[in-house]
């Protein structure tokens, strides 16, 4: 029994201290790390619509999205945030929409899955600006399309290049239903 | 404890002679994955040195008071305290970073390199030579990543990533990239990279052949150092032969 104790005491000890060790770091970690995850949205979300002042995270039957407000308040337009499978795992794109109708820019968040040097060029953003002010009834879903639009995808990535133009459609989805919840309601809000 | 070695000797032996990854073979996992970028196979070495500097200090000041039977549950649980503190770190000032090296991080606490550095010296030694080690070993293992990095990228991409928390560049040096603030073009040397090698075939190519240099010269100097010893024992004969 001795031998036992002997041996577990030096264990749980070290469990112990460690874990305090762990617990103070996150206490004082924990709002620096909150506080990146929220610049680093925010950053994001002001890359798609420039306008903005403020965003604010709505979530009703159109899904999770950003209304994008100006310093009074009023709306100018939405954000997507859209997740699309790529070559190699999910692609997440934000998609800015003004009231108008016309998607001002788009911005890839994450494609850390993409292949590097390949895929991964999706995140540059002078690829990315080719597609600012598209129509939604002019978006790219294949190589064919994207080359009789004129639009230019990723030499030899068409699959991730594709997994963007997708999340501009699902935006453009959404945003019609939004737009047409809100004349059937009467612009209750 | 033992007093053979210098210092400088334990510092050295872990950048060169006993280099992790291109002698030892240790922690290759992490070595192919993450050397798509120079910069992260730098800040994976850098997380690498955090960590095995404070389990070896751990391990060796606790070698007393850990029983050996239990001793490798009480070594990851060292290593694995300091990895979560480097991933919180990483999360709060580098979440791009964070992102790249991804599962790679919280891999770190089974990175042989570490547990082997803690079972093979740090258990044996006294705490500052313990230091010494961890560092030699940590900046050794860096030197490999970054190395490895920067070919891999330079050939694959035809760039030079040195960005970290969005301080520093990306040196361009394939075709030139217009209205991006954070490439430097510098020189347009490589027109056509070759992708491949920012894929894992291309890590295994550079792995090899870097793996070859390394063992090569070890080979001549052990060589060397043979012919050298020959050489003194024939002589020791001729003088031997010319006194009788």
């Amino acid at each position: 029994m001795k031998y036992y104790l002997k041996t577990i005491f030096p264990l749980v000890a070290i469990a112990v201290f460690f874990s305090a060790m762990l617990g103070v770091s996150y206490y004082f970690l924990e709002p620096i790390i909150t506080e990146t995850q929220r610049r680093e949205e925010q950053d994001a979300l002001r890359m798609v619509l420039k306008e903005a002042s403020e965003f604010s995270a709505v979530t009703n039957d159109a899904g999770f999205y950003y209304e994008a407000l100006d310093s009074e308040g009023g709306i100018l337009g939405y954000i997507f945030r859209e997740v699309t499978i790529g070559y190699g795992g999910e692609v997440v794109t934000l998609v800015g929409i003004t009231l108008e109708g016309t998607a001002e820019a788009i911005f890839v968040l994450n494609a850390d899955k993409e292949t590097p040097g390949l895929g991964y060029k999706i995140t540059e953003r002078a690829w990315q600006n080719q597609f600012s002010e598209i129509s939604p009834d002019r978006i790219p879903l294949s190589k064919a399309q994207f080359d009789s639009y004129g639009f230019e995808a990723i030499t030899g990535a068409t699959i991730s290049s594709v997994a963007v133009t997708k999340s501009i459609a699902q935006a453009f989805d959404r945003f019609d239903l939004i737009v047409s919840e809100d004349n059937d309601g009467g612009n209750d809000e | 404890m033992s007093n053979k070695h210098s210092n400088w000797f334990e510092f050295v032996k872990g950048i060169a002679k006993e280099n992790p990854v291109f002698i030892a073979a240790l922690g290759l996992c992490p070595t192919l994955a993450v050397t798509t970028q120079t910069i992260n196979g730098l800040a994976m070495g850098v997380a690498v040195i955090f960590v095995l500097f404070f389990a070896n200090m751990f391990v060796s000041l606790l070698r007393k008071f850990i029983p050996s039977t239990v001793r490798i549950p009480a070594y990851i649980m060292i290593i694995a305290s300091f990895v979560t503190l480097v991933s919180l770190f990483l999360q709060a000032f580098a979440p791009d970073i964070n992102r790249a090296l991804g599962i790679f991080i919280p891999l770190i606490v089974v990175n042989c390199v570490i547990l082997g550095r803690a079972e093979a010296f740090a258990s044996k030694n006294t705490v500052s030579k313990s230091l010494v080690d961890a560092l030699g070993m940590g900046i050794g293992f860096t030197l490999a990543l970054t190395l490895i990095g920067l070919i891999r990228e330079l050939s694959g991409s035809a760039t030079i990533t040195l960005q970290f928390a969005g301080l520093g560049k990306i040196f361009n040096f394939g075709q030139p990239i217009l209205d991006d603030p954070n490439i430097v073009n510098v020189t347009t040397l490589i027109q056509n990279p070759a992708v491949v090698m920012i894929m894992p075939p291309g890590g295994f190519l550079v792995m090899g052949i870097l793996l070859g240099i390394f063992q090569n010269s070890q080979n001549r100097k052990a060589e060397r150092e043979k012919k050298r010893k020959q050489e003194l024992a024939k002589a020791a004969k001729a003088k031997a032969n010319t006194q009788s």
